[in-house]
């Protein structure tokens, strides 16, 4: 579905690794909308 | 290697970053994978946090979905090379373990994992969008597809629809073609769910969404003119106070997707377990998001294995 394009993968932001910590905090306070990732 | 690394459960201070860690190395049947992308989940706070009846062997290094190229092929793998983009499903189907919670996960520049956990990324899906498939993504399908069967017409009420589950969610009910009403608690949030596809949205912090639900769609009754009133489906991954709300807007006979870990099946003010009991009684169905037995190749799995290979 999501190559076909028909579901929408809604990737919020990307951090640095460096930043784990941040990136846990927006999903534990609630501020993210769709998904939070970590690119190492 | 460079690390997130947890090494006692507490506060959001206990996720520090590393540059020292060992370097995970290959047994037998492993891969080990340069992680390009990782996405977090409220998993990982439960995991950093510590839940009881859960042992995390320490130090942890969290991050369940995992998507990268392998960096090297352990003895006895067939089939995968060096250079090959791979997700790796969660959940080590064989030997037991889970990643980033009882093994080592995607928060480091490397991950070891079983060669039959990983799935071919294919042409012109990112390592980042690939990664944000597996336990969000995986769990939405399960809600709304496998054990949820959401259908044309049906109303579906979703709370927390911005988290990773929840903008799936409003998507695949929208596929089906069901009525979406989705919970949010900015209205930027909302205008984002209503650009996504949803039907209708609640503030759920300015509105209190039983009365909200009960204005849109009439109070459910169980007798009488009001069993054609409520909602269909509620997607509840919140718990806590939303439970009593949420099967009160309920239809007899109306479902209630949820997860195991949220935060606890016991809506403050008293109402225990059994208050679901009783609702089930009424009609309801409470429906786990968890893979059930009869429902082999779909979840996090399904991403991988099944049917969810070809979603991907």
């Amino acid at each position: 579905m999501v190559q076909q394009g028909k579901l929408k993968v809604l990737v919020d932001k990307i951090y640095e690794l460096e930043e784990a910590r941040e990136a846990l905090r927006v999903i534990e306070d609630r501020e993210v909308f769709g998904k939070i990732v970590v690119a190492p | 290697m460079k690390a997130a690394v947890v090494r006692e459960h507490g506060a959001p201070d206990r996720l520090n970053f590393e540059t020292d860690f060992p370097d995970p190395r290959p047994g037998p049947g492993d891969v080990i994978v340069a992680v390009k992308a990782s996405s977090l989940n409220y998993h990982d706070v439960f995991t950093r946090r510590g839940m009881p009846g859960i042992k995390v062997p320490m130090p942890a290094i969290m991050g369940l979905d995992v998507a990268g190229e392998i960096a090297e092929v352990g003895p006895g793998v067939t089939g995968w090379s060096k250079g090959d983009r791979v997700l790796v499903d969660p959940i080590n189907r064989i030997e037991g373990g889970l990643m980033g919670e009882t093994v080592h996960g995607g928060l480091a520049e490397l991950c070891r994992a079983k060669a039959h956990q990983l799935v071919k990324i294919p042409e012109g899906v990112s390592f980042s969008d690939a990664a944000a498939l597996p336990v969000a993504y995986g769990t939405a399908l399960r809600m709304m597809r496998t054990n949820g069967r959401v259908a044309a017409g049906e109303k579906v009420l979703i709370l927390g629809a911005s988290g990773g589950v929840g903008v799936c969610c409003v998507q695949l009910a929208k596929i089906a073609g069901a009525e979406v009403i989705a919970c949010a608690g900015t209205d930027a949030k909302a205008k984002r769910l209503a650009d996504l596809g949803a039907d209708k949205t609640i503030n759920y912090i300015e509105k209190d969404f039983m009365k909200e639900v009960f204005a849109m769609y009439g109070k459910p009754t169980r007798r009488g003119a009001g069993t054609d009133q409520g909602v269909d489906v509620v997607v509840n991954y919140t718990g806590g106070d939303t439970w009593v709300k949420s099967m009160k807007v309920l239809k007899v006979g109306g479902r209630l997707p949820h997860l195991r870990r949220h935060r606890g099946l016991r809506p403050a003010g008293g109402h225990p377990l059994h208050l679901d009991f009783r609702a089930e009684g009424a009609g309801l169905q409470r429906l786990g998001a968890q893979r059930h037995r009869h429902a082999s190749g779909d979840g996090p799995a399904g991403q991988a294995q099944g049917a969810g290979r070809q979603d991907l």
